[in-house]
């Protein structure tokens, strides 16, 4: 019989942590650290999308490679009236497809998925305050959004600076550099609250995707038809303004205001049209985002409580 | 180290706890009640995940409502699972120990001490979705005491696990009790309660029945007769002999099942010491004894008539 040595001694008193219990930094980033998590944790889904969403950008190093080889061949008098870099940029901002479904992919199951597995109760038990939750929760959608709109944007703009040559495009556009920051910021935001707000009123993270595509999606046409119907009794301006009157007009519209150009192709030999007020459009994305906000605070609680 | 005082809550029309007043020391104490009778809103008054609608909650001698401090040294492990599937047992302590302000460099070594002591360091780093209710429950327990929470609030914490697993909870949270920490465990099961702790808080219908020592009621209850189910090889034969004892009130027998009698006893200790010797002598063999009597809604019945 071949000797095996005595078992090891299990050690069952309990021993607990017994340290320290402050960390530096904010109490909401536990919560959107674990939210980025989950996001990314579906990797298949997310990165295609992601790649997807720099196709307008891949466009514009297209065009950009044509103005060059075109210059070389001809000269400066190019044969098409290439557009501007702003507008070439302000062009691949308004392509919000692929952006809106990562909006879903981040945001649907931020709070819904909490409510169906009951974890408010189990975060709000613990050294957080509900804004902290919110915080963390909005953070978690924010963050991913403006990456994805940051990155490809300020990558293809360092390009542009030296395809173009970076003096020259420093002294024309060097602007848009910081401008760039704001205008990714713009979807980040809107897109963070309003979703957070439905999904924070449902259990299942499907259904507030599918009312966030519904809301988005009739908006929008709701949108372009008044604008359509009341083309004639209204000025131009006022006209594009109601037409940019939805969520994703008033990302675009506020996004062309800051990059101040309008969208205009390869092979688009139209003169840009006018931009759309900024005012009515920065006051509906106000509202629409303290709406949101205002949906998800008055939502979260650890319990349900039954009401009269 | 809680001090309740009047405390009501209200659910629109809907009462949830009315006019409790009592103080819960360091130690472990359960609070007992049937399903609804205010044990989870009690424990949500004190975790501060509600507000009393009327009277004060006090824990560490502030108001738990929202206050990060008091919640810093609160333990939770809630009746329902509160987990994202999809995260494993460990990233999920990790995250709980993390909203628990537990240092990050200490974060590793405090989530494995919690995972050892519920059991689940082997289980730890698969998906919680193919964790059974048992080891749902550990891990909820885990995260409850991974920093190390000067007051720790199980609800319901022995559902679903095995018998080895609550004889590891139990022991768990005796030695927690002892380390000068208090426990408040909830429970609907009398048996389980009397395994973990003599001081209780009997709730009933929102109202606070009873509170102290679990002795104290059980002798309350052996003050009325008692009832006690003998399964027998033959309940006529040794039913006689029953009734010769001065312990014994009645005995009854069951028309349909002739090896089953039901006595009644106004001193169960007695009749229980006397029972050996008398089935020896009847030269019966008990295979069943249980007493109806020795459950939650008796005691309840008892001390609301009572």
């Amino acid at each position: 019989m071949s000797d095996t040595g005595a078992p090891p001694i299990a050690d069952l008193s309990y021993r607990n942590y017994d340290g320290p219990k402050s960390v530096r930094g904010p109490r909401w980033w536990p919560i959107a650290r674990n939210g980025i998590r989950l996001t990314l944790r579906k990797k298949a889904v997310f990165w295609a999308l992601f790649a997807f969403s720099w196709l307008p950008y891949v466009m514009i190093v297209f065009q950009l490679f044509i103005s060059s080889v075109t210059e070389n061949v001809r000269g400066p008098e190019r044969f098409i009236d290439l557009p501007k870099y702003p507008e070439m940029l302000s062009n691949a901002y308004g392509s919000w497809f692929f952006v809106f479904f990562i909006v879903l992919l981040a945001g649907a199951g931020s709070i819904a998925a909490d409510n169906r597995s009951n974890a408010q109760q189990i975060y709000l038990s613990k050294a957080i305050t509900k804004r902290d939750y919110l915080i963390g929760k909005w953070m978690s959608i924010f963050l991913v959004m403006f990456a994805v709109v940051f990155i490809p944007m300020f990558s293809v703009t360092c390009y542009a600076a030296f395809n173009l040559g970076l003096g020259d495009f420093m002294r024309q556009y060097g602007t848009l550099f910081p401008k760039i920051f704001v205008i990714a910021a713009i979807p980040a935001t809107v897109h963070a609250c309003v979703m957070l707000g439905i999904s924070a009123w449902n259990k299942a993270p499907t259904i507030a995707g599918l009312i966030y595509v519904g809301i988005f999606l009739a908006w929008n046409l709701f949108a372009q038809i008044v604008a359509a119907l009341l083309h004639d009794s209204l000025s131009r301006e006022m006209r594009r303004t109601v037409d940019y009157f939805s969520i994703q007009g008033s990302i675009s519209g506020l996004g062309q205001n800051v990059i101040g150009a309008m969208p205009r192709q390869f092979f688009d030999r139209h003169l840009p049209p006018q931009l759309p007020a900024w005012q009515p459009l920065l006051a509906l994305a106000i509202v629409a985002c303290v709406l949101g906000l205002a949906a998800a605070r008055a939502r979260i609680r650890a319990v349900d409580v039954v009401k009269s | 180290m809680i001090e309740i005082v009047g405390a009501s809550r209200w659910y629109g029309q809907v009462i949830g706890i009315n006019d409790v007043t009592c103080s819960i020391p360091t130690g472990l104490t359960a609070l007992l009640g049937q399903n609804g009778a205010g044990k989870s809103t009690l424990i949500k008054l004190i975790t501060g995940q509600l507000k009393p609608t009327t009277g004060a909650v006090s824990v560490f001698g502030r108001n738990p409502f929202a206050c990060s401090e008091v919640l810093q040294n609160i333990g939770y492990c809630p009746e329902t699972d509160s987990f994202y599937e999809e995260m494993t047992g460990r990233q999920f302590v990790s995250l709980m120990a993390r909203l628990s302000r537990v240092p990050i460099n200490d974060l590793a070594s405090a989530v494995q001490y919690a995972l050892e002591q519920v059991q689940m360091v082997e289980r730890a780093d698969t998906v919680i979705a193919s964790y059974s209710k048992g080891m749902r429950q550990r891990i909820k327990v885990a995260q409850a005491i991974v920093h190390d929470p000067k007051l720790l609030i199980l609800d319901e914490p022995l559902n679903g696990l095995d018998p080895l697993g609550r004889r590891q909870l139990m022991s768990l949270m005796k030695d927690y009790a002892n380390k000068g920490r208090a426990i408040v465990v909830s429970s609907h099961i009398l048996y389980e309660v009397e395994q973990m702790t003599q001081h209780i808080l009997l709730l009933h219908r929102g109202r606070l029945l009873a509170k102290g020592d679990i002795r104290e009621i059980r002798a309350l209850i052996d003050q009325h007769p008692h009832r006690i189910r003998l399964e027998t090889e033959n309940a006529r034969k040794i039913g006689p002999r029953i009734l010769e004892l001065d312990s014994v009130l009645a005995v009854q027998y069951d028309r349909r099942d002739p090896r089953v009698l039901e006595l009644e006893t106004a001193a169960p200790e007695e009749f229980y010491s006397q029972l050996g010797d008398l089935v020896l002598a009847a030269d019966q063999e008990v295979s069943h004894l249980s007493s109806p009597d020795n459950n939650l809604e008796s005691v309840f019945g008892y001390l609301v008539q009572g």
